[in-house]
């Protein structure tokens, strides 16, 4: 039996030690990157059509890329008890605080959209998702006891002495997940954008494409396909063009993959008017001309009940796949108009 | 030589039986080659054979909470007393084959990922959770929500690359920093 034993004994260590080889054979003018950031996977991809791009300058075209995605989560990170929107949360009701361009240019945008959806796009449901474990709570025990009631219309953005400032009309907890981490990506295609220019001059043909865990953005997007996936299991994928440089998706699938693990969470996205968590039941992708916008749309696609006519409307097309893995794509602006 | 033919067959029929059947797709990124340039630029470096004894797998354990794999590392040493390492970080649903860089006191300086090998994860679609790696060292011992904010979802493969941390780390302190 001694033989068998040796042959098993090499031939399951072979498998346990899976290849560890460097195996990828890549072709030159092309570099892609993969940092764990913002929670999840972020993806950068380059490529040169001529190859004639050394490694040396898509390593540094990469690398401003993802100093822009890190600042972003510097300034935006709910987690993260000293980032700019934490110190916001912790005191914007007492006085105005100055916002830099960064957050200015977010809360802008998730202001008009809470207004064009008529709250259904509301970045104050942060106190539910405390709640549920979801995100963590940084403020004192004292604090806690007094009731958030604020909503999006408590929240004032104004200009002075050159300057944006925010001020809370009550005491509001501001999350910025459901549209800070697409802000990111064109942030990180804008800088990886400039430094191609710097690098390789105007009118640079690099093909660049920004994914952070399926909010995406690419420069040269026309004829791209994409893989969604199906809502009610994930490792299958259904394609699509890409119809805009932007696309986001949201869904429940992971909330179902907790629910396998025997780690039963619920979904990460509130209903902002009755602040009760979404029962997922399908997923949406919505194209955009930015990834801030498409990202922000994903969650009034799942929330607001004439999704399907106001997406078009607000410049986004929208996919829906439901459980069985239909797949419906929505207007286009130009048809909605 | 039947013998031989033989075992074949029932190593080949029994991997069928016992090798988990999933449907996994894997990307790949950087070449070790890319991540050493990334990480360490032209910094020269030699390559070190190391075969972790079981006494030292074991310590290693104990000390950083995780299962050493695979005893045989796959590692550099630069000339400045630095390290760059390939290493497999192995979860519940996905392979991730990982390069790293830590300084000569054992700090990360950073950290690549070569390739993901998925069941199911990748598009782990929440927000926020910060990668905040850099500068850890074996004395921070990293644990999920205290230095590493760990969020929903993203749970399960952020675990096993801040996992993969701690017990580089902690070879660091018990045998690379003597060599």
């Amino acid at each position: 039996m001694q033989w068998l034993k040796n042959r098993f004994a090499g031939w399951l260590k072979g498998w346990q030690q899976a290849e560890l080889n460097d195996t990828s054979s890549r072709a030159p003018g092309q570099l892609s990157r993969c940092q764990a950031l913002l929670g999840t996977f972020v993806e950068v991809h380059l490529k040169d059509p001529e190859a004639a791009t050394d490694d040396k300058t898509l390593i540094a075209i990469s690398q401003a890329a993802y100093q822009a995605i890190e600042r972003v989560q510097t300034l935006m990170s709910f987690h993260d008890p000293r980032s700019k929107l934490s110190r916001i949360n912790a005191s914007a009701h007492i006085a105005p605080l100055p916002l830099p361009p960064e957050l200015t240019d977010v809360l802008r945008q998730a202001l008009s959209l809470s207004q064009l959806s008529d709250g259904h796009f509301d970045i104050t449901v942060a106190p539910q998702l405390i709640a549920q474990g979801l995100l963590p709570e940084h403020r004192s025990k004292a604090e806690q006891q007094r009731p958030v009631r604020g909503s999006w219309r408590d929240i004032e953005l104004t200009e002075s002495a050159g300057r944006h400032w925010i001020f809370f009309k009550r005491p509001l907890q501001l999350d910025l997940g459901g549209i800070a981490k697409g802000y990111a990506v064109d942030q990180a295609m804008a800088a990886a954008e400039t430094m191609a220019t710097k690098q390789l001059g105007a009118g640079h043909a690099l093909q660049i494409t920004v994914n952070a865990g399926g909010d995406l953005r690419s420069n040269h997007w026309q004829g791209m396909h994409v893989s969604l996936r199906h809502p009610a299991d994930p490792q299958q994928l259904l394609g699509s063009l890409m119809k805009n440089c932007a696309l986001a998706s949201s869904a429940g699938y992971f909330s179902e993959a907790s629910t396998q693990l025997k780690t039963e969470k619920p979904s990460s996205i509130i209903a902002p008017h009755t602040r009760t968590p979404l029962a997922l039941q399908q997923s949406v992708s919505v194209f955009a001309d930015n990834c801030m916008l498409a990202d922000a749309l994903t969650k009034i696609a799942l929330l607001h009940p004439q999704a399907d006519s106001l997406i078009p409307q607000l410049g986004g097309q929208l996919i829906r796949i439901d459980q069985s893995g239909q797949m419906t794509q929505g207007l286009s602006r130009a048809d909605s108009i | 030589m039947k013998r031989r033919a033989f075992a074949k067959t029932l190593s080949l029929l029994t991997a069928g039986l016992i090798l988990p059947v999933a449907r996994s797709h894997a990307k790949t990124y950087l070449s070790i080659e890319q991540a050493r340039q990334l990480l360490w630029a032209d910094t020269p470096m030699q390559a070190v054979a190391l075969t972790l004894t079981k006494e030292q797998v074991k310590s290693i354990r104990s000390s950083s909470g995780i299962r050493v794999r695979n005893p045989q590392m796959k590692l550099w040493k630069t000339d400045n007393n630095g390290w760059f390492i390939v290493d497999q970080i192995i979860g519940k649903h996905e392979n991730i084959d990982m390069a790293f860089a830590l300084d000569r006191e054992g700090k990360v300086m950073g950290l690549e990922i070569l390739t993901y090998r998925e069941t199911y994860g990748f598009q782990v679609n929440h927000p926020k959770w910060r990668a905040q790696f850099h500068g850890r060292d074996h004395s921070e011992h990293l644990k999920l929500d205290h230095q590493i904010k760990n969020i929903s979802g993203a749970t399960l493969s952020c675990r096993h690359i801040t996992d993969g941390i701690n017990r580089l780390t902690q070879t660091w302190d018990q045998v690379l920093r003597h060599l």
